[in-house]
């Protein structure tokens, strides 16, 4: 990711060169050039304090940034008229009172660039590079700073929050999409979207459309970018000069026999003789075509008509877009024309062929045809919208100056031209706020940026690795949710939220890397410097018209045809080998398509690639027949493991290849196993040509971490892939310095005894977020029935799944709003007493406050107590306080109070500077959560629990061993959820527990039920896991046998304690006066529609008018008796009238409040409400 | 009643005591006797034989990286020789029998901590850090309720295991780094397993009742006649090895009391004929008891107290349907206060 934004921004930058023109005197016009130079990022340093580390950044509410500038040159020009020609110079300095007219500025503020945690620029990165290798001296710099020691970083820090850039999926680019249309005129359509060699320029798509109902079934239209409405076929050739038919048919029917094609082409031909003689002559002429086209240009694109144009001109702009925008990835200069001409006929011959059934129409789902842009991606596109709005506003600022400037020109005050603010704001805005534009008006992807999961260590890691497929809210569209076939080893299968977004969000295999994309010019050089035997499309052209392209293999470079190859097995081999060479970026992807005849090289960015060994034939030798086998030997597995060899070397040495999906599929055989290879080489039948690292790591962070999960059915290790970011344990290991807003951390975490072979990279082990707890599985007593546990009391006091929370309040005093002023000060202090009139001021808890406003570490503290106090001053306009008829100072209180429900002691307080330098306080409050009844559990198999009771230690059933078990869980949770991994992992927890080691869960190790069994008997127990247990509180012997063993459960976040509810009375809301909503609020249970269905049914009324009305908004009023509006009553005089109508009849009734709401909002929009009363 | 008044003891086994441990395993057989009253005794001492606990901690400072919460639990789960008590249970009162408004030195018990690291390796603060402020104890508690640590670990031998990982030193309350400082005030009281159980006294009860195995030597014959060679494999089902298998003589049952009612003897057998080889069943008047302590109180201390309370409970049932009994005949309404007041009478009753 560092190396995207650092190899992008130049390039960003150097596409700034732009002419601005003022001018200055009409005789002989000047303007002044500013080109845009090398931007620099600075290191991070604040002003005084030094480096700024990431976690100062948490803990302050700062952003994360650094400080871009820019070098740029200013010069004053001149153009004069000379022999009719227009000469540009440099104005000499003379003529410009002696100023300098070209003026070099040096690292001008160009705005502050967020930084990724662990990127190039990051403190951290300098930090640990100038330490080296040492892993104890990188641990304890890390937590010198502040910083987790397994933190991995890829997140943006922004006002102190942690925010994560969500991989966005989309469609890719520069390839050709047919599509057949179920409805609409059209048939069927060859898309494809162009974007230029680097990515970088704005989208524009070209299609392809044939008709399918209408006159001219058959005919084939085109829409070009910028078009308004279509343009025939031909004629598009035409204006690409590919002007005679017989040239047409050459580029959309490879082959002279193919009769079939050229018939469902004749259509777009006749389509071309169907008016008037002359019309016809004239569209077979370039220009007449042109001419054609250009009458189907948007005509937004020029401001005026297009009919005042001249033919010519209409005939360049047409030209101009054909060449420029029209399948603008094939190339945009003139040359290109002939190139273009070749891919249409391409797109026309790849639909044809789907029309004629010989090839499928295109799969939006296939992986393959997907892009995911990542941070980098992002970044730059949003910098370049930036930097774009940056030039935009020093053009208008350098005209605004060019205007006063009459005599002379000062270069040297260009340097704050430009606007600094623009990059930092939008930057922060965008990241802040994950609405990702950079200009706020226009439509913007939402969600990009989250908030970092910090839940858990794995749910921080597992959010960094997701991927959105930016699709909201559009119904049901099934088909992109479901798993693809190809998605096999790129994408988790198990990892996917449940709902609305299921299938939508996905998340990275293990091994999965994105591609950063390398450069195009560099790869087009390598295959085509002479070496490979490739004829390019203008070789193609130029050699005899009969060169049949069916039989040949077409060469693509990033989705553009660049020529054909006669002997495609050998160019593919060659290419393959140079990647394994490296002459060929490793993450480029070679994929020979034999049943399409195309060879296809891409080295775009977005693509999702994976490491798999490499399968080769070596050159046989005489005393060997060459055989395939395992390029990797046993010898290299033995350096890596002495750590003589990395990874990068094995991949380097061509043993380790990445691949991409489109290769994996056309090019690749790959065996699941090295188990499967090995009896396929045996056999001496293999044609496998790669073989998997391990098949375990096609699955995800979190769906890594449940054991045996090729054992479970498959729901149920999606529900566990989602419980296991919502397991407590510790979730950084650096929690002590941070103060986050709420967070939960376990005081005994246990690594698993049962665990994963991948776990350990994920430091699972070491930040973990279960305990192995002793699992019975038994009906005992009637506590632990629907998916409830009972739990050991005596393990919970002893601290089992025992945990704190962690919760954060912070102040500043900066406040924005106009005319107030802002102090952190205990408000009820004698001093304040005396000196301010205080407003909005409930005495009871403040009691905790210090004398400066802010609780003390270890006070404990309860809901409604303030922990910073604050008062607001009011000022008046100039800026002086505002004082009451005693003299005293007006003043708010608004200090920051603790939540209603929540209590604690206070933890840890910080008291710093906000960016603007004012007080800035956090206080951290801890409260201990003892597991209680209610409380949520899990084990890691998608099987959660709530607690439905705890037995003491006598009343707990016992093993004949004497040993009671942590939980309880019911045997009905079994059956028809079909989580045997959990079986098998309790079993095999019990040889654990007596080896003293721990187990390996991996997937498709082959580990058997049996071989566990007999382990465990070896151990003197009960092969599969069943002992005889004892009641505690009879100690009679219970009938069956049961399953007993430790199995890992996790403690959810979701705890009783803060759910629990009740209310008697309380606050209601101020507009309706019903009772407020929601636990936060005090707010009551709501006696809903169906509650009220239930009621009605029962026929019990008094009922609803004790719920609806008198517990909630019940209002007398005072209405006319005759006209039944609203009356006046003076209840205190006794006096009655109508306002209306006169008349001293005047009724009370009782209403619901928001009754006399609803009707005052009916009045104000004249319509009469009346309470029509009768006697009773 | 079966077996009134005559149950025995015998003990079976008894934990190593040769390296000046404490005594903390014990294995006694009981006989003659009811399950009612085997299991009284494992519950009697799982829920109210009273030992000592660290109850509050009062935190004078905590710079450590360990939660007062945390540190609190910590303390209060280090066993504390409760020995004081086996012979004389009320030698430290309950807080809510003493007659002392805020704990006094006939209910609790004071430890102080205070260390402090000044090096830059870790220091380990320790139950052997407790200091007992003898101002302020009764000098009656003997012997003094220090911390103990159990250092006992039954490993099954004979199969291949991992090294056991027995920390062999003192309990470790928390660590220090440089200038950490941890220094607070702990009150150790009287309580029993049913508040918390840090007041259990010990770590492992199991009761079972005896395996009675009896060999059908009908059977017996017939499988040595008919298939000998099954013999063996039948011998290997069991995972205690219960029986011995003697090549032509058949199997006898060598280790009855290894038994842990697997029954893995008795179904899914390999073969037919050896169905009703062997019969399984649990004694009703026969059980044991395998008691592990924490080190608070020695095994055989927990059983005899646990009598005593028991003792204790029944007497006082008696004492009570007595006095009803008694008022019921004389009309008498029955006096409230006296009515729950049974700690005087018991006192006497003893």
């Amino acid at each position: 990711m560092p190396a995207v934004i650092n190899r992008q921004l130049p390039i960003v930058v150097q596409r700034g060169q732009q002419h601005l023109s003022g001018v200055k005197y009409s005789a002989s016009p000047e303007d002044v050039e500013i080109k845009m130079g090398k931007v620099y990022a600075s290191t991070l340093y604040s002003n005084t304090l030094g480096v700024i580390y990431p976690n100062e950044c948490r803990l302050r509410s700062l952003p994360y940034d650094t400080q871009l500038s820019i070098d740029f040159t200013s010069k004053l020009y001149r153009t004069t008229r000379i022999n009719g020609e227009d000469i540009r110079a440099v104005v000499a300095e003379e003529e410009n009172q002696g100023h300098p007219t070209v003026f070099e500025h040096r690292q001008i503020p160009l705005g502050r660039l967020p930084v990724l945690l662990r990127s190039q620029l990051c403190a951290i990165t300098s930090g640990l590079n100038s330490i080296g290798d040492n892993p104890a001296a990188r641990s304890a710099f890390l937590g010198g700073i502040g910083e987790c020691v397994y933190d991995e970083g890829a997140y943006f820090i922004m006002n102190g929050r942690e925010k994560v850039v969500i991989a966005q999926e989309q469609i890719r680019n520069n390839h050709v999409f047919v599509f057949a249309k179920a409805s609409g005129r059209y048939s069927h359509t060859a898309e494809v979207m162009s974007t230029d060699r680097n990515g970088i320029q704005i989208e524009n798509q070209s299609v392809v459309q044939r008709y399918g109902t209408g006159s001219s079934v058959g005919a084939i239209d085109v829409k070009v970018p910028y078009g308004r409405g279509e343009v025939p076929l031909v004629l598009v050739f035409r204006g690409l000069s590919v002007l005679t038919d017989r040239d047409i048919i050459k580029r959309v029917i490879f082959s002279n026999e193919d009769d079939e094609m050229a018939r469902e082409l004749l259509p777009s031909f006749e389509l071309m003789h169907g008016g008037d003689p002359v019309t016809d002559r004239a569209l077979q002429t370039e220009d007449g075509a042109l001419a054609f086209i250009s009458k189907r240009i948007n005509q937004n694109l020029r401001s005026d008509r297009y009919e005042v144009y001249e033919r010519e001109d209409r005939i360049d702009m047409a030209r101009g877009i054909l060449y420029r925008e029209f399948l603008s990835h094939v190339g945009q200069g003139d040359s290109s024309a002939n190139r273009k001409s070749y891919y249409l006929g391409y797109m026309v011959h790849k639909m044809l062929s789907v029309v004629l059934g010989r090839q499928g129409p295109d799969d939006r789902d296939h992986y393959a045809n997907k892009r995911v842009k990542m941070v980098g991606t992002l970044m730059t596109e949003l910098f370049r919208g930036l930097f774009a709005r940056v030039r935009r506003d020093l053009q208008r600022r350098l005209r605004n100056r060019l205007k006063t400037s009459i005599d002379f020109v000062d270069l040297t005050t260009h340097a704050n031209l430009i606007d600094d603010s623009i990059i930092t704001a939008g930057f922060r805005y965008c990241i802040g706020s994950g609405n990702w534009s950079a200009d706020k008006s226009a439509g913007a992807a939402t969600g990009v940026t989250q908030e970092l999961n910090r839940l858990s260590f794995v749910s921080a890691l597992s959010h960094l690795r997701r991927l959105d497929a930016g699709i909201k809210d559009q119904g049901k569209m099934t088909k992109v949710r479901q798993l693809h076939g190809t998605q096999f080893g790129y994408i988790c299968p198990a990892e996917t939220p449940e709902g609305a977004q299921v299938g939508l969000v996905k998340n990275l295999a293990l091994l999965t890397e994105v591609s950063v994309g390398s450069s195009v010019s560099d790869l087009t050089d390598t295959i085509l410097d002479g070496s490979i035997e490739i004829t390019t499309i203008e070789d193609m052209d130029t050699a005899d018209s009969t060169t049949d392209l069916a039989s040949l293999t077409k060469l693509f470079i990033n989705g553009c045809w660049e020529g054909v190859v006669y002997e495609p097995t050998a160019v593919f081999h060659e290419l393959l080998e140079r990647r394994r060479t490296r002459m060929i970026a490793y993450d480029t992807s070679i994929a020979y398509d034999r049943m399409n005849k195309e060879i296809r090289v891409t080295c775009d960015a977005g693509r999702v690639v994976r490491p798999i060994l490499v399968v080769e034939t070596p050159e046989s030798t005489p005393d060997q027949p060459a055989k395939p086998q395992l390029k990797l030997t046993s010898s290299d597995v033995r350096m890596v493991t002495d750590g003589r060899l990395t990874w990068n070397d094995l991949v380097h040495a061509g043993a380790i290849e990445y691949v991409d999906v489109d290769e994996e599929e056309c090019a690749c055989l790959v065996a699941s196993s090295i188990n499967d290879l090995q009896q396929a080489l045996v056999r001496g039948d293999s044609t496998y040509t790669h073989c998997e690292i391990h098949p375990s790591a096609l699955l995800g962070v979190t769906a890594s971490l449940i054991p045996f999960p090729d054992h479970n059915q498959s729901p149920r290790n999606v529900y566990q892939c989602a419980m296991g970011k919502q397991a407590m344990g510790m979730y950084v290991s650096n929690f002590q310095t941070r103060m986050d807003t709420a967070v939960h951390v376990m005081h005994y975490p246990q690594r698993p005894l049962v665990a994963t072979r991948v776990m350990r990279h994920m430091h699972y082990p070491d930040m973990p977020a279960g305990v192995n707890a002793i699992v019975a599985i038994m009906c005992h007593t009637g506590f632990n029935q629907e998916d409830s546990v009972l739990m050991s009391m005596p393990g919970v006091d002893r601290g089992l799944f025992r945990s704190s929370y962690y919760r954060t309040y912070a102040d500043a005093t900066d406040s924005h709003s106009f005319g107030t002023k802002e102090i952190i000060t205990n408000p009820i202090s004698e001093e304040n007493k005396a000196k301010y009139a205080i407003k909005r001021l409930n005495p009871s808890g403040f009691a905790k406050l210090q004398m400066d406003g802010i609780v003390a570490p270890g006070t404990p503290v309860i809901g409604g107590d303030a922990v910073i106090g604050k008062l607001r001053e009011s000022r008046g306009r100039d800026g002086s306080q505002l004082r009451d008829s005693s003299g005293k100072v007006e003043a708010v209180n608004s200090s920051n109070t603790l939540r209603a429900v929540e209590s604690g002691v206070v933890d840890r307080v910080l008291v710093s500077q906000s960016e603007s330098g004012a007080p800035f306080i956090k206080v951290r409050i801890r409260s201990v959560r003892v597991p209680q009844i209610g409380d949520k559990f899990s084990s890691r198999h998608g099987q959660k629990g709530t607690c439905g009771m705890q037995f003491r230690q006598e009343d707990l059933p016992y093993t004949i061993d004497g040993v009671s078990p942590d939980i309880i869980i019911n045997p009905h949770a079994i059956p028809s959820r079909m989580t045997i991994g959990q079986l098998i992992e309790c079993l095999l927890g019990k040889v654990g527990s007596l080896k003293g080691l721990e187990q390996d869960a991996t997937p498709f190790t082959g580990v058997t039920v049996e071989s566990i069994a007999e382990e465990l008997h070896q151990f003197h127990f009960n092969r599969y896991g069943t002992e005889r247990m004892f009641d505690g509180r009879t100690g009679e012997p219970m009938a069956e046998p049961v399953f007993v063993g430790p199995t890992y459960y996790q403690r959810l976040k979701h705890m009783v304690a803060d759910k629990l509810h009740a209310r008697p009375r309380g606050p209601v809301a101020s507009l309706t006066r019903q009772p407020t909503e929601g636990r936060a609020r005090d707010g009551g249970l709501r006696f809903g529609e169906m509650e009220r269905d239930a009621i009605i049914a029962h026929g019990s009324t008094a009922f609803i008018i004790d719920r609806m009305l008198r517990n909630s908004d019940i209002t007398k009023m005072h209405v006319c008796g005759r006209c039944g509006l609203p009356a006046l009553a003076n209840l205190r005089s006794g006096t009655y009238a109508c306002e209306a109508c006169g008349s001293s009849e005047v009724v009370s009734v009782i209403i619901p409040y928001a009754m006399k709401l609803l009707m005052q909002e009916l009045t104000s929009m004249n319509v009469v409400p009346r309470i029509r009363t009768t006697d009773v | 009643m079966p077996g009134e008044n005559t149950t025995t003891f015998q003990i079976e086994q008894l934990g190593d005591t040769t390296n000046g441990q404490p005594n903390n395993y014990m294995s006694i057989r009981l006989k003659n006797t009811s399950l009612a009253v085997a299991s009284a005794i494992r519950r009697t001492i799982l829920a109210d034989v009273p030992t000592l606990a660290v109850d509050d901690v009062i935190i004078q400072e905590n710079t450590s990286p360990i939660d007062d919460e945390i540190l609190a639990l910590r303390l209060g789960l280090i066993p504390l020789a409760s020995g004081a008590l086996a012979d004389n249970m009320n030698r430290l009162k309950f807080t809510w029998d003493c007659d002392c408004s805020s704990g006094c030195e006939k209910c609790r018990y004071i430890f102080t901590v205070d260390q402090e690291s000044n090096t830059l390796e870790p220091l380990s603060v320790t139950q052997d850090h407790f200091q007992s402020g003898d101002a302020g104890n009764s000098p009656d508690i003997d012997p003094k309720p220090f911390p103990v640590a159990p250092r006992v670990l039954r490993w099954r031998e004979g199969v291949d295991c991992h090294e056991p990982a027995v920390s062999e030193g003192p309990i470790v309350i928390t660590k220090l780094g440089k200038k950490q400082r941890l220094k607070l005030t702990c009150y150790a009281r009287k309580g029993t397993g049913k508040l918390h159980a840090k007041w259990i006294p010990a770590s492992n009860i199991a009761l079972r009742r005896v395996p009675v195995i009896k060999l059908n030597p009908e059977t017996l014959t017939d499988v040595v006649r008919q298939c000998p060679e099954q013999l063996e494999a039948y011998a290997e089902l069991c995972p205690r090895d219960v029986f011995t298998c003697s090549i032509g003589e058949g199997i006898e049952v060598t280790d009855e009391a290894a038994c842990i009612f697997c029954m893995n003897c008795l179904a899914d057998l390999p073969d037919a004929r050896l169905n009703n080889l062997v019969s399984v069943d649990m004694s009703t008047t026969e059980f044991i008891l395998d008691i592990e302590g924490t080190g608070a109180l020695t095994p055989d201390q927990m059983v005899q107290m646990a009598i005593r309370i028991m003792h204790e409970k029944t007497n006082a049932i008696k004492t009570d349907l007595l006095v009803r009994l008694g008022r019921q005949e004389r009309h008498d309404s029955p006096d409230p206060d006296e009515m729950n007041d049974y700690g005087d009478g018991l006192d006497e009753a003893w």
